[in-house]
């Protein structure tokens, strides 16, 4: 406690010594905590992208390795299957908040003049509005979320819908800042407003249904937007003729059940001889561009924090060094008036905790008035795969706060003690003969 | 000026251990600016070989007027004609003497069938002899080696008389096909056309397997209904994860015969590796522009016409330029933090050399070229660091997944001469400017104040 005493009083005392310190780590804490608060937001965007607007929820159920990649036609959960599931979310409900069906549907759409691949699923409409709470419950760009219409309406991705000729009246920027769109009925108009999907069944015939265009919207990723296709799950297994479907999506009441949930359902399954398994969503090859770019955040972040940290460490530990020299004398004091090596270095080290913490708290006060300044000005751009252009904003996260702080004092007050270390060795009439 | 540098020299001797601790600042801040140049720079290069010559884009495009948008919704409507592609094909080569390859190509959509399935593709078809030479090309095997290593078989230009296919492998494998049509002259086919049709029987699906043989079947650009066979030559991957699922490519006359037209969809550009895009665009659309041709010029830069390219690229430049700002603000703070030390501690210094004659701007002058000396001293340091380490990652072979990208490609990290020279300059200017602010308050005091100033 002494210690923490002699290392405050000691760092106001010295201030123009440690002046050059506070600043180095301000300086640190600003560069580190602006740039992982950007990356989280980017990475906030990409998982609300998945997670809530594409309804992956927390966990997938699926006949394949953790979501290795499977033929989906060949995996399709049947009827019996469907039970069992059915089944253990009801002995589950502790767990569970809410489940969607998914069939994968691909084929050919045809207006009657224009031809266009299709990607996409059949899903429970109102369950999966369910999913998208709270931000995109409506995530439609023009007209009403499927969940509004009927079964016989179909959701356009936005590159499909450009090559069928479908055009939003009125163009603005739809993306609020939490995330989501607002919610309006913009009217749009395509060319021929039905569409005629035509799919191979899982027999081999080749199927066709007459659907209408009721909404324009899709998953917001670049790429898969170009042929995504979203309609309700009985019209999609009409179309295939069949009763499967291809997956299922679960939101669990609370996202820390994961294992429990996961273990549970795994083992249930294998007591019962059927091939399914729970696994997290990031797992599955869908979302491959989602764990990618993830990867490279962590890439770029490690390769910024290591620089950054070890830029503001040089600084730090040429201030204290500094400061450390100008002070041998009162060293050689403490010295002759019995204070141990070991306490003179806690003293020292101490003081680099105490500059650590005045250096965070001034550059959070940094960090927190530029954020809040370029967050205003909204600079707009296009981060990756999201086809919505994006406000260039940094997160303000309390978490990313203290642990710039916690690594930046331990940084000072390490440097302190290696500063102070070779110091306290010397003898004591060298100490107090310096200059 | 060599009694200066000379002066700054010894000035930087003296506080050795200190202008160590910076200058190992700049050092590292040097080397990580450099490897993250030379990854972005690495990426930059896949992408740009991958999109221009695989994928066909061009350095620049020549599409009818909203022909990017709209050329699959009205195929006929937004064709080049023939006789605009000729014009186009002209101008090009008049104006670019120098391109490495002018290709006109045709997308669309169609169903590629094995019999007794059939699964969507968008497909392009492009000229034999280009499709060649855009494969061979040294950027491609450069910086694109991983996707050639994907590929199976041979190239659609190595065929005459049987119309060539090439699809990518999961197109196959939805497909059901694993037979690949080979040069030599192949054994007699275990599927014949006398063989009853069976979908229900998997024997059968095992004959269908065994054979090259699709059926490609579209609407033509007149909306009726047809069909070509071809044969599958090779198995291919676009690059691009999510066109995997669908992706095929023919020769032109071919696909040209399965819609029906002698249009084309664009014609692209091939320009030399280094050409700057956008001033060229600029030539050419002026070019088409007085020759009376209604047509728009885009280049492989463009959101447009290269979504991945640019969306991808945009984000990673926008982080690196987020990260450049912050490590060059790190270490002009750093550097002034030292260089404020340094100067106040030599007050009396600064002093004695205004009372002996020296003009205040001598002095700032020397206080700034202490800095950019220090910063020149680092260059060679932090260059030879980052040369080190990207010579070790590299032989390393490491792997890396690219978001979207359909293939692992392996961590080359490029120390991008120009990069070295910009960052260099930027991190001396840097410097320098810290000497000068740091110096220029001080020696700017009173003669007397500063012969009387402590030393800390």
């Amino acid at each position: 406690m002494s210690s923490l005493k002699m290392g405050i009083r000691n760092t106001l005392s010295n201030w123009r010594h440690s002046l050059g310190a506070i600043l180095s780590v301000a300086i640190g804490f600003s560069a580190l905590t602006l740039f992982n608060g950007y990356i989280s937001v980017v990475q906030d965007m990409y998982e609300d992208n998945y997670r809530q607007r594409s309804m992956f929820g927390d966990v997938m159920i699926e006949k394949s390795e953790d979501g290795k990649e499977i033929d989906f036609e060949e995996s399709r959960i049947n009827q019996a299957e469907q039970n069992f599931i059915a089944n253990f979310f009801d002995e589950n409900k502790d767990l569970l908040d809410e489940y969607v069906r998914f069939l994968i549907i691909s084929g050919l759409a045809n207006n009657g003049k224009t031809s266009s691949i299709f990607w996409g699923f059949g899903y429970d409409f109102e369950k999966g509005r369910k999913l998208r709470e709270p931000t995109w419950v409506w995530n439609s760009k023009a007209g009403k979320p499927l969940d509004q219409q009927t079964s016989d309406t179909v959701m356009l991705g936005q590159d499909i819908s450009d090559t069928f000729g479908c055009v939003v009246e009125k163009k603005e920027r739809l993306l609020t800042k939490v995330g989501g769109y607002t919610p309006l009925d913009r009217p749009f108009k395509c060319e021929r407003d039905k569409l005629q999907l035509s799919v191979t069944t899982e027999s081999g015939q080749i199927n066709a249904m007459n659907v209408k265009v009721g909404a324009l919207g899709g998953v917001g990723l670049r790429g898969i937007d170009s042929w995504y296709l979203m309609m309700s799950l009985d019209r999609a297994q009409q179309l295939f003729d069949t009763q499967d479907i291809s997956h299922m999506r679960v939101r669990l009441k609370d996202a820390k059940m994961f294992d429990t949930f996961v273990q549970r359902f795994n083992r249930a399954a294998r007591e019962k001889n059927i091939e399914l398994r729970a696994f997290d969503w990031r797992d599955h090859v869908i979302a491959r561009v989602y764990k990618r770019t993830m990867g490279l955040f962590l890439m770029f972040r490690n390769l910024v924090t290591a620089v950054i940290l070890t830029i503001s460490g040089m600084s730090v530990l040429n201030a204290m060094v500094k400061s450390v020299n100008e002070r041998r004398r009162e060293i050689g004091t403490l010295r002759s008036l019995g204070f141990k090596q070991n306490r003179i270095t806690r003293i020292f080290s101490t003081e680099g905790v105490v500059i650590g913490v005045i250096g965070s708290i001034l550059g959070s006060i940094f960090c927190i008035i530029s954020s809040l300044v370029l967050n205003k000005l909204e600079f707009i751009y296009f981060a990756g795969f999201l086809s919505d252009p994006v406000p260039f904003v940094i997160g303000l996260v309390p978490n990313l706060y203290l642990l710039s702080l916690v690594i930046l004092c331990a940084i000072a007050a390490t440097t302190a003690f290696f500063a102070s270390y070779r110091a306290v060795k010397s003898s004591i009439p060298t100490l107090l003969t310096s200059v | 000026m060599s009694t200066r540098l000379a002066l700054a020299f010894k000035n930087l001797g003296r506080n050795r251990r200190r202008n160590m601790a910076t200058a190992s600042a700049i050092i590292l801040g040097y080397a990580g600016l450099l490897l993250l140049s030379g990854f972005v720079t690495r990426i930059e290069k896949f992408f740009r070989a991958t999109s221009i010559y695989l994928n066909h884009v061009g350095t620049l495009s020549v599409f009818k007027p909203d022909g990017v948008e709209k050329h699959l919704l009205k195929p006929k409507k937004y064709s080049l004609t023939p006789e605009e592609q000729g014009k186009t094909r002209e101008i090009m080569q008049n104006l670019f003497p120098e391109n490495e390859g002018i290709g006109t190509s045709l997308q669309g959509f169609s169903l590629i069938g094995n019999g007794c399935k059939t699964w969507p593709v968008r497909i392009t078809g492009t000229e034999k002899d280009l499709e060649k030479r855009l494969v061979n090309h040294w950027s491609v095997n450069q910086f694109s080696a991983e996707l050639l290593r994907a590929r199976r078989g041979s190239g659609i230009w190595e065929f005459k008389n049987i119309t060539p296919i090439l699809v990518t492998h999961k197109v196959a494998r939805n497909l059901g096909k694993s037979k690949i049509k080979s040069l030599k002259e192949d054994a007699p086919p275990q599927f014949s056309t006398s063989d009853t049709y069976d979908c229900s029987d998997q024997r059968f699906h095992l004959r269908l397997a065994d054979d090259s043989n699709v059926q490609l079947a579209a609407r033509t650009f007149q909306n009726d209904f047809s069909a070509v066979d071809a044969e599958i030559v090779g198995f291919y991957s676009s690059g691009l994860e999510l066109l995997e699922e669908s992706a095929a490519l023919v020769p032109l006359d071919a696909l040209q015969k399965l819609y029906e037209t002698d249009g084309a969809t664009k014609i692209s550009l091939f320009l030399p590796w280094n050409t700057p895009p956008e001033p060229a665009a600029r030539r050419l659309s002026e070019a088409l522009r007085n020759a009376n041709l209604d047509l728009e010029v885009h280049h492989y830069k463009e959101f447009s016409v290269n979504p991945f390219y640019a969306g991808f690229m945009n984000l990673i430049y926008v982080m690196s330029s987020f990260f450049l700002t912050l490590a060059i603000c790190v270490v002009t703070l750093t550097v002034s933090d030292t260089m404020t030390m340094s100067v106040l501690e030599r007050s009396r210094e600064i002093g004695t050399l205004r009372a002996l004659g020296f003009r205040q701007n001598q002095i700032i002058r020397m206080f700034s070229e202490e800095g950019t000396l220090l910063g020149l001293l680092c260059l060679p340091v932090g260059l030879l660091i980052a040369w080190l380490t990207s010579l070790a990652v590299n032989s390393a072979e490491v792997l890396f997944e690219v978001p979207g990208i359909s293939t692992q490609i392996k961590v080359v990290l490029e120390i991008n001469a120009m990069h070295s020279v910009l960052l260099g300059a930027l991190l001396v200017g840097v410097t320098m400017l810290s000497g000068w602010i740091t110096s220029v308050r001080t020696a700017n005091k009173a003669l007397v104040k500063l012969l009387q100033s402590h030393v800390s």
